[in-house]
């Protein structure tokens, strides 16, 4: 090739692409970084999720999905703060988008914000183009208040999830976990694993949900976690946690 | 150009949404990374949080609406009244309106308090504790989320009189279950070889076979009549005084000046008390049946002079004097335990 090195071509003249494009790799678009940072997340790795979030709004800035994301992630990493100012953030590109919304309102709520995140999930549950995570995040704020209401907006979310579906559950059990209500967490959570078998996120949650409930299948779910996810140290220290019959029988009659 | 986000088609040209306000194209310089939270400011915002959720009646309920369940439900002032009055056992009241999630912890504390009041009673920190827990009870029978009547003096005022019916009802409860079985009393009389010393609390019990008693017991008694009252000319009586017994029905006791000899054989000072009044008074006496020869710590005051009679009067009480058994150490906490027999 390097006698034509020299040859001069007009400018419309593309460069031939790298070896591993030309052998069928991904291209890596925004979405493929979204799909990974997904991967990742339900791996429970949040960091390495937030971290391919970024990347995708790198390729492309304007990717709704990758700001929303990141935002979660930074709520799943229990830095309410940050969140909110990143969905503010967020928000500069796509003013009062539900999802952003739905986001914000999580994060206060989790932060002991109650007052913010009523706001804003009802100014989020007021748009017109309002989805499953905009449903799931009105759970959340009500989960505390009203447990009723708060599974009927999970019913809801689950009825517009389509795709997201296996989310949802996934999200709908670690809710209904959270807020004590461990008999509704684990069906939702069973189907999670159903629909995601390779989410290790989603077997530690059903792991817990199994051992709150003193249920002996947990190890099992936990190991099988650990199988997904070797080096988790959270399923390592709730295997090795002892499951005494007094544990077992506190489980059974106070439901935790 | 059509918004993504609220499909309004826009001019050419535009950076963002003539309706929205949205981006619309997709090279936008913006910092995509998020701030992160530093590692040292978690702890100090998981306080903040705590902080918070108390202080919005415990996760967010605040604010419930009224039509929620019946146990969210405003209260009226009767009600609040038959709520205070099963709360005299703490947290009763919030398990009958299922709310007892909301004060558990109080409750929890409430009963380390009482505990440790059981624990230290007789000292200055047990009565401290029993201070303690009976703020709480009253704290606990006026917490309740919707207590909007109950604000300002009207709740310091409800919160006192909760206060004191407490302390009431705990000494009621502590004379009906304890008061019949055991008696505190602080000795005057010092025995080193059963490491008790003068001011100790010892712990008896009331109930007792009187056949048990036995020389070098310690006993709970009602003295019927003390040398500082005979001085004066009338009876007096203290009760609650803790002595020593020497010698039992039909044993032979002397006294030599500064120890006490039973049955002919001299009993050792270190286990049996002898009492500075007696100091070298010398005196012998046979015991006569229902009474007990005691080593009792006397206040004798001013200069008062008696004889052996009277002395004797002073050591020999009836056995339908005695209160209690004492049985243990109680105070001071380093030595607390059980009198060997």
């Amino acid at each position: 090739m390097s006698r034509f090195r020299q040859l001069e071509f007009d400018e419309s003249f593309e460069e031939p692409k790298g070896k591993d494009e030309q052998r069928g790799t991904p291209v890596r678009d925004e979405k493929y970084f979204h799909d990974l940072a997904v991967q990742f997340w339900l791996g429970g790795d949040y960091e390495l999720a937030l971290r391919n979030y970024s990347r995708s709004l790198e390729v492309r800035a304007t990717f709704l999905e990758g700001w929303s994301g990141q935002v979660r992630m930074l709520i799943e990493l229990g830095e309410y703060a940050e969140a909110r100012k990143w969905a503010d953030k967020a928000m500069d590109l796509f003013p009062e988008h539900p999802d952003l919304l739905a986001a914000k309102a999580v994060a206060a709520a989790r932060d002991a914000m109650w007052q913010d995140a009523m706001a804003c999930s009802d100014a989020a549950i007021g748009k017109p183009n309002a989805g499953a995570r905009v449903w799931m995040s009105r759970a959340e704020v009500l989960s505390l208040r009203n447990r009723a209401v708060a599974e009927t907006c999970i019913t809801n979310a689950l009825s517009m999830a389509g795709a997201l579906k296996p989310f949802i559950h996934l999200e709908s059990g670690r809710l209904l976990m959270r807020t004590g209500n461990y008999y509704a967490a684990i069906e939702h959570l069973n189907l999670a694993v159903r629909l995601l078998p390779r989410s290790a996120l989603a077997w530690l949650e059903l792991g817990k949900c199994q051992m709150a409930l003193g249920r002996d299948e947990a190890n099992v779910t936990l190991e099988q976690c650990l199988r997904l996810r070797p080096d988790w140290d959270e399923a390592r220290i709730m295997i090795g946690r002892p499951q005494g019959w007094l544990r077992r029988l506190r489980a059974r009659i106070f439901g935790r | 150009m059509q918004c993504r986000q609220c499909k309004f088609e826009n001019m050419p040209g535009l950076d963002r949404c003539f309706q929205c306000g949205a981006v619309l194209k997709d090279e936008v310089a913006v910092d995509v990374h998020p701030p992160r939270m530093p590692g040292w400011q978690a702890p100090l915002r998981n306080v903040g949080r705590w902080v918070r959720t108390r202080r919005a009646g415990g996760a967010g309920r605040e604010q419930a609406p009224e039509t929620e369940a019946r146990t969210d439900a405003y209260m009226e002032g009767a009600e609040i009244v038959l709520v205070a009055v099963l709360s005299i056992v703490p947290g009763f009241g919030h398990i009958v309106r299922r709310q007892f999630d909301r004060v558990w912890w109080q409750v929890l504390l409430w009963m380390v308090l009482a505990g440790m009041a059981i624990y230290a009673y007789g000292s200055a920190y047990g009565y401290l504790m029993f201070g303690l827990a009976a703020g709480l009870h009253a704290r606990i029978a006026v917490h309740w989320p919707d207590e909007e009547e109950l604000r300002g003096f009207k709740r310091l005022g409800v919160m006192i009189a909760m206060f004191i019916v407490a302390a009431v009802a705990y000494r009621v409860v502590f004379h009906a279950v304890v008061d019949g079985r055991l008696i505190w009393a602080r000795t005057p009389i010092a025995v080193e070889g059963r490491n008790i010393q003068a001011g100790d609390m010892l712990l008896a019990r009331r109930r007792f076979d009187p056949q048990d008693v036995r020389p070098g017991n310690l006993l709970v008694v009602d003295l019927p009549r003390l040398l500082v009252g005979q001085a004066h000319g009338g009876p007096f009586v203290q009760t609650g005084v803790v002595v020593q017994v020497i010698g039992t029905a039909g044993d032979t006791v002397e006294v030599h000046g500064n120890s006490f000899s039973l049955n002919g054989s001299e009993l050792d000072i270190a286990q049996y008390a002898y009492p500075a009044w007696l100091q070298g008074r010398e005196m012998s006496t046979v015991v006569p049946m229902g009474r007990l020869f005691i080593s009792a710590e006397y206040q004798v005051r001013g200069n008062v002079e008696f004889d052996n009679r009277i002395a004797l009067q002073a050591c020999l009480i009836d056995e339908s004097n005695v209160k209690g058994i004492v049985f243990m150490r109680w105070l001071p906490f380093s030595r607390r335990g059980y009198l060997a027999e």
